[in-house]
């Protein structure tokens, strides 16, 4: 008998197994394919019927003037003050007369213009980051209820990314591989984009339509400083370095101004090493304590901890030694660069805090992750006194009667009914302003939407006062747009936290050319 | 100095509110692996999700905080009940480490419900205690904490007592000793079990609930707040309730110091790597005590059920598997170049790929070895970040980095692999769950590896010119899928190679028993690291493709909870098939691509990860890899034509296995010869004469399907009386062995072997001789010190003193595999065979000391490993022949009768060419026809082969019946020697057995 299957078996197993096994592995192998179809279609549903509430058309009849002229190149797209769900008066630059142009570009149709980006709904960041939805919503809502961009609904694809940066970079290769979308809009994860831009899938994304390279990632909350350098990624927000640069620069001209010309301030930071972030703005922050004249102790009053931890006992015991007031040489003022749920751990455990028993000393502060209403109500008590900071202009007194930003506040209601979202948080103002920036990018570059002519648009943006911020200038070779920040003192009485201003203007980077190290690099 | 102590007894006063926490956990882990014998590993989340419970009603609801206790610690008893009937109890059948992957299903499913429902966020429950604080120097400690260490007392003090002062405890303390000696006595095994796991369950929660209000909850993290529960039992002992006490205060001692260390200290993650190398010196000193105690942990199926490497696959199912990998191949080509396939598409099966080989690797490591592995992820990881590392400081880009990086995690995957080398089974999982902790607190923060901010970026490289040849563009998701493709059907040809080889025997025998694969000459050390190092290599490379792919390297894509996630890529595949790994990955990648793109299953994706592990745990234990076998099943019973095609089919291809192939011309018989060259020279010369005949008569046998152990016993003594026929026209007569004993040659010597365990002398200055051509009898009372002095022979023991001699060589410091390549074979009192495998494999791995090749000539398939692997199959065809095992040699030895188990362990001595074979009490458990026809079959296997035996027996008259020689033990003792006529005279002897002094002999 042979060594092998007769025809008779062949024949008779043959073309059922055949087609058994060759229908499992086509549906196997199809899921990939099926799942972004089904994918699509469930954001497709979401996103009509977003449109829908609005009044597609009326930006037949919108005022062709614009304001685009004048000084800043881009027109601003919030104004219409106070406007909010009801407000759907058409507003300048939204609209173009005749054929738009059709498919522009990658991602671009006549009915659409296509953006993606990643968010953080999970994980550790979502405490801080996930309210950018619904600034970012605020705005997209608006303008298609407007009628979109010349004619255009404008779809936002956001995918949660946890702020993991593997899983982040990932997401957006898929964007871009997938050749379906004209540009990445805010992208709140700041993680994956870093990676993105450190491994140049912006630069080198390619465009089949008109060919060339490149993709636009539009109004970013920035922080990280691979973003702030890359030709193709314009961010609203100022930097971490940036922001840990004033902070250190306030804390020594405060502790000079205390203590006389002649002191020496010591300060210490205390920073997150989980994510980019921290090391980066760490680096920022002793470099440029050090540029003016303050001692930082490395690395005894650096400390550096692993985010999401529930206790901290240890490292707080051995910070309080070397820096607090046992130590016979307290630090004056403690930067935390910690995201909101590490910081109150940390605080919990009763560090130092920058205030010796005798009132000497500024107390602590940190920059825009631990501004957020919702951490303040929190963290309570422990963080009463805190200093916080940020490159937006919030709700508050004396920023909340201003136009913009009420219209910013009525804006984040309409997309939430219970008008629950934090409007004090910084990323909530920072995905609003983020998304303006598109609407107005895309508006002045439309009809023929290009990525090199949106490109070139937002490299000639000069001053866009957008209200929520200073003036912004991006140029070709220069993304720090944003500089400048406002401080505030958390308050905490009644069960409630409060924030009050602390100086009258704002505060701009001290030395915003300089490339500080990250600190351990 | 001082202020050196100040400062370490202020870390230390730090320490203690952990104390509590750990002894709490710790004394739940206790009672319930004292209750079932199982490690709970769910206890994290055991504790986590009552906590939950406690925030809820506590804090969102603000109900009282007593009750919110109460109701949630209530609660927590009632989830320990649920893990033990849904996840633990349905498992018991298989073995404790089955139980304890159950609790590893039941731990993900917690952890990704609450996850799911309370988000991932920390909250803050109402504290139980004050929150104020207590300054001790430059020490904080809040009102909670020192609650925390108080209660831990408290409980720690009343369990103590339930176990030692009340019924219950005894009840759960006999049952779990003894189960079905507890239920003669009254007891309700199963009763006092689940009270156990509620208990368990219940001191969980509150340790959980005190722990979260005065710190925070947050899923995760507060599940593996149990860890240092686990490291806490391995010190304390996993049965004792001090034990615990004293481990709890150690570890928190330990944590307490770590700060005061220098350059470690104060960096994170420094107490998990301390707690690490507290847990691995532990192990690695207490680890004989652990194997024995854990002799039923031998992997996820013990019975080999959804494991079996079965030899019985039928020609359909060969055909099923041929034409799958034939599809699934060509599909896989195709794959990219599909009208609607996107690269975004190619980049989700490329993440397809990375999920199938680290399934590959967990199956060469769990399936074909059994050395469970939950730090699967930190291995990938490490290969990734060394990707990142060499591209980004070295820059050395893919693919040129790949071997330095699977290299790395290869390295450390054998440095884990030495705590293998001390412990296994559960005991294993649980050091590989502390190794992934340490990997995720500590080396994966270290930023020299895992770049500043815990990530490493790059650019996806280009190698070569471009435009030219050669030039590879790996951002192109499609050059990268088929270059990921290429590594997968590498690694899975690789593995499938390594198992059909001396290697995968290897494995497998270890997998089944290192007692009787050491016996085999095999090095069980060496097999054992072997296999680290090459599931860790695997792992690497999947690594190193996870980080080129992607550009980017993030340590929390490297957790403890990937590592799960990656064990149930593996168990859903099947465990032991490369294919199910593969068919896994496809499964969990796609789930992975539908549950993120549509935002209404967000979160979902641990709960159905976790629910398939656990479908597959208990309903369906082969697995994606047995569905192949399920379709032919239900085909095949629904067209009985086709099934009796494969009928005949799978009988010709048994019967074509079992022919001996024309051997090399016949040669003068010499018994210098090994008995195996012996054998072969025999059955050559048979074969020849029956010319094919002998295989018609397999034939028909076979179709009568009954593998009765008589059947098989008959069989053996015709074929062995043949050969001992042949040898008789050969010589004229059996070669007779020298008249005086002092004449003949000693193959086997111990000399004043003594052995001593503790304040226990189990052998005491015995001497004895085998000598060549010899059946030597050792004969004792029960306790006499027989089978350690065979262990000491053997090299499983080392003696106390004495020296042993192995055909003229001093063999005292030798292991066992280099005794048994020596020529020393030997069969156990408790059958060690390999139950997941088939006879004939069982038989092929006792070639192991004959077959000189080694496992990169297994992967290159060289000719040398295929002449080798033809010999070895040969040899294995003529003893199967040789002792009528023809009928049962296609069947996994599980399930068989119990006489044809003696006769596999027999011929798989006589397969290893051992010339001198030790037989531990070869006749217990046989009738009187079996064991006479045991002794005529050692009589025959003398005479035909000219073996060398020693046995152990209890059977005197047996044992007298075919021995030339006795010794006689007692109390460790030599008590007499002689002949059996001699012994059977002896007064002393006859003592020995009946208790006082006797007229007559020994019956």
């Amino acid at each position: 008998m042979s060594n092998h299957p007769t025809v008779e078996e062949r024949i008779g197993h043959g073309v059922l197994r055949t087609a058994l096994v060759a229908a499992a592995v086509v549906v196997a192998l199809s899921s990939f394919y099926v799942a972004p179809k089904l994918a699509e279609r469930i954001e497709g549903t979401r996103t009509t019927a977003v449109a829908a509430d609005g009044q597609p058309g009326s930006l037949a009849s919108a005022n062709p003037s614009g304001d685009a002229a004048g000084k800043t190149g881009v027109s601003k797209a919030g104004g219409g003050g106070g406007g909010g769900a009801g407000n759907a008066t058409p507003r300048s630059g939204l609209s173009c007369t005749g054929d738009n142009g059709g498919k522009t570009d990658v991602g671009v149709d006549s009915k659409s213009v296509n953006l993606a980006g990643t968010e953080v709904e999970s994980g550790i960041g979502a405490s801080f980051l996930g309210p950018v939805h619904y600034g970012i919503q605020a705005v997209l809502q608006k303008v298609n209820r407007e009628g979109g961009v010349c004619q255009r609904q404008v779809h936002l694809v956001l995918k949660d990314d946890g702020w993991d940066t593997q899983r982040g970079r990932n997401f957006l290769r898929n964007f871009i591989d997938s050749n379906q979308y004209f540009a990445l809009a805010v992208v709140p994860s700041s993680n994956g984009l870093d990676s993105a831009a450190t491994g140049h899938d912006i630069e080198n994304a390619q465009d089949p339509v008109r060919g060339g390279t490149g993709i636009p990632v539009i109004g970013t909350d920035g922080m990280l400083n691979s973003q702030y350098s890359n030709p193709w990624i314009w961010p609203v927000a100022a930097s971490t370095a940036t922001s840990m640069r004033i902070m250190a620069h306030d804390a020594v001209v405060r502790a000079k101004k205390q203590y006389g010309g002649g002191y020496t301030p010591h300060l210490g930071i205390v920073y997150d090493q989980t994510y980019p972030f921290g090391p980066e703005g760490a680096g920022a922050f002793v470099n440029e304590a050090r540029r003016e004249g303050a001692t930082v102790d490395q690395p005894q009053c650096t400390v550096a901890l692993q985010a999401g931890q529930n206790g901290y006992g240890t490292q707080a015991k051995g910070f309080n030694d070397s820096c607090g007031e046992q130590s016979g040489h307290p630090v004056d003022f403690v930067a935390l660069l910690l995201e909101p749920q590490t910081a109150e751990t940390w605080l919990r455990e009763t560090p130092f805090l920058g205030t010796t028993a005798s009132g000497k000393g500024l107390g602590f502060g940190g920059p825009q992750p631990l501004f957020d209403k919702n951490f303040a109500d929190h963290c309570g008590a422990t963080c009463n006194n805190m200093e916080v900071w940020t490159s937006f202009f919030p709700p508050i007194n004396p920023y909340d009667q201003q136009k913009d930003v009420r219209t910013f506040k009525a804006d984040l209601c309409a997309v939430d009914n219970n008008c629950e979202v934090d409007a004090l948080s910084a990323f909530t103002e920072s995905g609003y302003v983020g998304m303006e920036l598109v609407v107005e990018s895309l508006t002045r570059t439309s009809p023929d939407l290009t990525r090199d002519r949106l490109r070139a648009t937002l490299d000639s943006t000069s001053g866009w006062n957008n209200g929520l911020t200073g003036p912004l200038t991006w140029k070709k070779g220069n993304h720090l747009a944003n500089t400048s920040m406002v401080a505030f003192r958390d308050t905490y009485s009644g069960g409630a936290a409060s924030f009050q201003n602390l100086f009258d203007s704002q505060y701009t980077d001290p030395c915003a050319s300089c490339h500080d190290a990250a600190l351990g690099s | 100095m001082l202020n050196f102590l100040v400062n370490a007894g202020e870390d230390i006063l730090l320490s203690v509110p952990l104390i509590g926490a750990y002894v709490i956990f710790a004394l739940g882990i206790v009672v319930i692996f004292r209750a079932s014998r199982v490690l709970n590993l769910a206890h994290g989340a055991m504790a986590m999700a009552p906590a939950y419970l406690y925030y809820q009603l506590a804090t969102l609801w603000h109900l009282p905080v007593a009750a919110s206790l109460v109701a949630a610690v209530v609660s927590g008893a009632a989830l320990g009940y649920l893990v033990e009937r849904l996840f633990v109890r349905p498992l018991r059948r298989v073995s404790p480490t089955a139980q304890t992957v159950g609790t590893v299903a039941a731990f993900g499913l917690i952890v990704a419900i609450v996850a799911k429902v309370y988000g991932t966020l920390a909250v803050q429950p109402t504290p139980i205690f004050s929150d104020d604080q207590i300054h001790i120097g430059s020490a904080n400690l809040r009102g909670g904490a020192i609650g925390l260490f108080a209660v831990g007392i408290v409980v720690a003090v009343a369990l103590y007592a339930l176990f030692r002062f009340t019924d219950l405890g005894l009840a759960i303390r006999a049952a779990a000793d003894n189960r079905r000696a507890a239920s003669l006595m009254g007891v309700d095994p199963q009763r006092t079990t689940s009270m156990a796991w509620m208990l368990g369950g219940g001191t969980a929660a509150l340790a959980g609930i005190l722990l979260a209000a005065a710190t925070n909850l947050e899923p995760y993290t507060m599940s593996l707040q149990a860890l240092p529960g686990f490291v806490t039992v391995l010190i304390g002992g996993l049965e004792s309730m001090l034990g615990a006490i004293a481990g709890g205060a150690i570890v928190g001692v330990v944590i307490g110091l770590v700060p005061i260390l220098p350059v470690v200290g104060r960096s994170p993650g420094a107490p998990q790597l301390a707690l690490m190398v507290l847990a691995f010196v532990v192990m690695v000193l207490r680890g004989q005590r652990f194997q024995s105690s854990d002799i039923r942990a031998e992997g996820i199926s013990a019975d080999g059920g959804g494991v079996t490497r079965s030899r019985r696959t039928s020609p359909r199912a060969r055909l099923w598997r041929t034409d799958m990998l034939a599809l699934g191949v060509g599909l896989a080509i195709v794959f990219p170049m599909l009208p609607g396939v996107g690269s975004n598409h190619i980049g989700d099966a490329d993440v397809a790929l990375v999920y199938a080989m680290v399934g590959i690797s967990l199956v060469l490591l769990i399936g074909l070895v059994g050395q469970i592995s939950l730090a699967q992820a930190s291995f990938v990881g490490i290969g990734a970040f060394v990707t990142g590392w060499i591209f980004t400081h070295l820059h050395v880009p893919f693919p040129a980095n790949l071997p330095l990086a699977a290299g790395a995690a290869g390295g450390l995957a054998a440095l884990l692999g030495l705590v293998a080398l001390r412990v296994r089974g559960l005991y294993l999982a649980v050091a590989t769950l502390i190794f992934a902790w340490m990997c995720d607190a500590y080396l994966f923060q270290q930023t020299w590896l895992v770049g500043l901010g815990g990530s490493t970026s790059f650019e996806v490289p280009t190698v070569g010119p471009k435009p030219g040849f050669p030039f590879f563009d790996f951002s192109s998701r499609r050059t990268f899928y088929y270059v990921a493709l290429a590594a997968v059907a590498g690694v899975a040809g690789s593995v499938a190679l390594l198992r059909r080889s001396k290697t995968g025997r290897a494995f497998f025998a270890v997998r089944g028993s290192e007692v009787a694969a050491a016996s085999l000459g095999i090095d069980v050390t060496r097999y054992k690291l072997l296999a680290f190092a090459i599931s860790g290599v695997i792992a690497g490379i999947a690594g190193n493709l996870f980080a080129a792919n992607s550009g980017a390297v993030d340590t929390r894509e490297f957790t403890v909870t990937v590592s799960l996630f990656y064990l149930s890529i593996a168990v859903v595949g099947g465990l032991t098939s490369t294919g199910g790994a593969i068919a896994a990955g496809l499964v969990f990648a796609a789930l992975n691509e539908v549950f993120y793109q549509v935002d209404a299953l967000a979160g979902f994706l641990d709960i159905v990860s976790s629910g398939l592990l656990i479908v597959v745990l208990l309903a369906y234990p082969g697995g994606l890899a047995a569905i192949p076998q399920t379709v032919e099943r239900i085909i095949a019973r629904a067209t009985p034509v086709l099934r009796s095609i494969g009928a005949l089919t799978q009988r010709a291809r048994r019967v074509r296995r079992r022919v001996p192939e024309e051997g090399a011309p016949l040669e003068v018989l010499d018994y210098e010869a090994s008995p195996l060259q012996r054998l072969t020279m025999l059955r050559s010369r048979r074969t020849r004469s029956s010319n094919g005949t002998h295989a018609n008569a397999i034939a028909e046998s076979a179709e009568s399907n009954t593998p009765a152990a008589e059947s098989v016993a008959e069989r053996a003594a015709t074929s062995l009386n043949e050969l001992v026929r042949q040898t008789e026209e050969e010589h004229g007569g059996i070669v007779a062995l020298p008249l005086h004993r002092d004449d003949r040659e000693i193959l086997l010597g111990a000399e004043h072997i003594s052995m001593r365990f503790g304040g226990l002398l189990a052998v005491d200055d015995v001497s004895m001789t085998v000598r060549k051509g010899e059946i030597v009898g050792l004969i004792g009372p029960n306790g006499a010190g027989k089978t350690t002095t065979f262990n000491c022979i053997s090299g499983l023991l080392p003696p106390t003193s004495g020296a042993v001699t192995l055909f003229g060589r001093d063999v005292t410091k030798l292991p066992v595999h280099q005794r048994a390549k020596l020529g020393l074979g030997r069969t156990f009192q408790v059958i060690q065979l390999f139950p997941q495998l088939t006879v004939f494999d069982n038989l092929l791995v006792a070639t192991h000391s004959n077959n000189a090749t080694g496992v990169l000539s297994h992967l290159a398939v060289t000719k040398k490993a295929l002449l080798a692997e033809r010999e070895a199959r040969r040899a294995v065809a003529q003893v199967v022949d040789l002792l009528g095992l023809e009928e049962v040699a296609d069947r996994p030895v599980s399930g068989l009768p119990f006489g044809v188990l003696r006769m596999v362990e027999v011929a798989r001595a006589i397969v290893t060419g051992a010339r001198l074979v030790m037989l531990d009490e070869p006749a217990s458990g046989l009738d009187n026809t079996e064991t006479q026809r045991l002794a005529d079959l050692l009589l025959t296997l003398r005479a035909g082969l000219g073996l060398t035996l020693l046995l152990i027996e209890h059977d005197v008259k047996m044992v007298t019946s075919v021995t030339d020689y006795m010794y006689v033990l007692d109390r460790g003792r030599l008590l007499a020697e002689g002949t059996p006529r001699d012994v059977q005279g002896n007064r002393e002897v006859i003592a020995a057995y009946l208790g006082e002094p006797a007229t007559a002999g020994v019956a």
